[in-house]
């Protein structure tokens, strides 16, 4: 047994400490589902980023970013990191309003809807399940790698790692397991980068250096290496903001992200953890594509997800590796929670209608059993593909449910018909097209992804379904209801400290754009020979 | 070339965008409960 196992051994301990004793003190459904809805903007900036940065973006983005698709994602990733402040205005105050324990169940809510809500539950579950196998899978492949042992018996250990705290601790638990993983995984890849670029000769000279990296050609180029996914640059570039896109319908809407709303213990905590979430994670993930270009230099010869693995247990001390390795296994911990959580809370509340509470508790542990084994059961006999799987399941969420979700806010067109047809043909259209992909072997142009097709799909059966039927009266009264604001929200000093926040965005899209004309695109130039050393 | 300076820069402009709507849609959304608008006292209104 070597140090990084005995350092993952001891942080798993850690998070079923903390998940047992937070479980203790679940005393109601409230309290299961959503916190009591009394988190602060900590735990929820904790959990928002937690729940997303997964083993995918540390090992399944890091390894494409190895592999060519450097410039492709970072510009993928700061367009998505908008949709946290879009998101949060436009749709996650309204949700957290809505007073609902899922989103499904706000849009059963809004539409006055029993099959609105299990449509959404329905496509909840698939979409999470997708993303929960990638992210097992992601956990698998860092546990094969760090403990010697086969696919299969750490498929096991993954599924062990977070199903038994997850279904014990409940919501309360994993938002507060969410935000120390948080820290875990922040802090270790905060300084290990530095490390990392040292290892390469210096963040300068190995920018200068991978401008002209004749093992990888255009491994940093602002097209990413032609050839690796696309031919030309504007096929890359079409690609990388069409994911953009999706990613920002996926952190505007998606249930493992606009859900941590439901628990902020006011709207203005939902307002101001929503910006702190993209800052973070459009800083972390820039740094995240840094180490792997750095890896990429010390190492070109490494398969791509694997690039943090090997560098953690190569390039960096070993106290340090350990604590990388246990916080990007954190980070898978965290998502995974925070799905099987999902899937539970949809399977009692939204397919089902469980009206005795301690029935539900009961019910949602038993579904997250059960969806735990089935994942369990997907991940053992596929083989890892930790960066596509989670693509299909963002593309299937946010072609099924942005323009929905944006609407049932926003739209005093869209019926209750409308919703359902596009939420219905959005998912259907990219899960068919994606089939149709897969199955037949047939690559489409860029911009018939099929997401885009999904978003079509949806647009359509959005207008189609409300031209030919009318709202409600009951949907009308749930929206106009939806624009009151609360009078709990109505303090004048907390709503002057909400309005500042603007200021934090502008500014960090200023010292984004400064710190990265500096530390990469003035030593590439240099490197090229364009710009004097 | 030109475009290893110009991505970054875009990318950093989109970031600051969304602060400057973020500005715009909470100024509308509390002014309309007859709050005072800071943008209002600091001569400027969406």
């Amino acid at each position: 047994m070597n140090v990084y196992f005995v350092g993952v051994l001891i942080s798993f301990a850690v998070y079923l400490a903390v998940g047992v004793a937070v479980g203790r003190k679940v005393k109601d459904v409230d309290d299961y589902y959503v916190a009591g809805r009394s988190a602060p903007v900590v735990l929820i900036v904790g959990s928002l980023v937690a729940s997303y940065m997964s083993t995918g973006a540390f090992l399944g983005d890091v390894g494409e970013m190895y592999n060519g698709l450097f410039m492709p994602i970072i510009i993928l990733a700061t367009m998505q990191v908008v949709g946290y402040v879009y998101g949060a205005a436009f749709f996650g105050r309204y949700l957290r309003r809505s007073e609902s324990r899922t989103i499904p169940e706000f849009f059963g809510k809004r539409f006055a809807s029993r099959r609105m809500q299990r449509l959404a539950g329905i496509t909840t579950i698939v979409a999470v399940v997708a993303y929960m196998l990638s992210v097992m899978q992601g956990i698998t492949t860092l546990m094969s790698a760090v403990t010697g042992l086969d696919y299969q018996a750490c498929v096991v250990l993954a599924w062990l790692s977070f199903a038994v705290f997850t279904v014990v601790s409940g919501s309360k638990g994993v938002l507060i397991t969410d935000t120390i993983m948080f820290g875990v995984f922040t802090a270790s890849a905060v300084v290990a980068v530095p490390i990392i670029a040292d290892a390469a000769g210096g963040w300068f000279p190995a920018i200068r250096e991978l401008a002209v990296f004749e093992a990888n050609p255009g491994i940093i180029d602002w097209t990413g290496s032609l050839g690796y996914l696309y031919d030309t640059g504007a096929e890359n570039m079409i690609w990388a903001l069409l994911y953009g896109l999706v990613w920002m319908f996926v952190i505007m809407v998606s249930p493992w992200q606009s859900s941590r709303y439901l628990m902020a213990k006011d709207e203005h905590t939902v307002i101001r953890s929503s910006i702190w979430a993209a800052i973070g994670i459009c800083g972390l993930q820039v740094l995240l594509g840094f180490c792997a270009v750095f890896i990429a230099l010390i190492n070109p010869g490494l398969d791509g997800p694997q690039a943090m693995i090997w560098a953690s247990m190569n390039v960096l001390p070993t106290a340090l590796g350990v604590i990388l390795l246990t916080g990007i296994l954190a980070a898978g911990i965290s998502s995974a929670s925070t799905f099987l959580s999902l899937i539970g809370f949809s399977v009692t509340n939204d397919l089902f209608e469980l009206k005795d509470d301690s029935k539900r508790l009961k019910w949602s542990r038993v579904a997250m059993v059960a969806s735990s084994f089935v994942v369990l059961a997907l991940a053992y006999f596929n083989p890892p593909a930790i960066f596509w799987i989670m693509y299909f399941g963002s593309s299937l969420l946010a072609s099924s449910w942005g323009l929905v979700a944006l609407a049932s806010v926003w739209s005093k067109r869209l019926t209750e018909n409308g919703a359902f047809w596009g939420m219905l043909l959005g998912f259907l259209g990219c899960a068919i097209a994606k089939a149709y992909v897969q199955l037949s072997g047939v690559t489409l142009p860029v911009f018939m992804d099929p997401f885009a097709i999904g978003l079509v799909c949806c647009a359509l059966g959005m207008i189609g379904g409300s031209l030919v039927t009318k709202r409600t009266e009951e949907e009308e009264i749930y929206l106009k209801k939806l624009h009151v604001l609360p009078a709990s929200e109505q303090d004048e000093k907390a709503i002057k400290i909400t309005k500042r926040t603007w200021v934090y965005c502008v500014g960090f899209g200023v010292v984004f754009a400064i710190l990265m004309v500096t530390c990469y695109s003035v030593p590439y130039l240099q490197g090229v020979g364009v710009l004097p050393v | 070339m030109c475009m290893v300076i110009v991505v970054p820069v875009l990318l950093g402009i989109w970031i600051a965008i969304s602060g400057v709507v973020l500005r715009c849609f909470l100024n509308k959304e509390f002014s309309r409960i007859g709050i005072e608008v800071v943008a209002q006292a600091d001569g400027g209104e969406c």
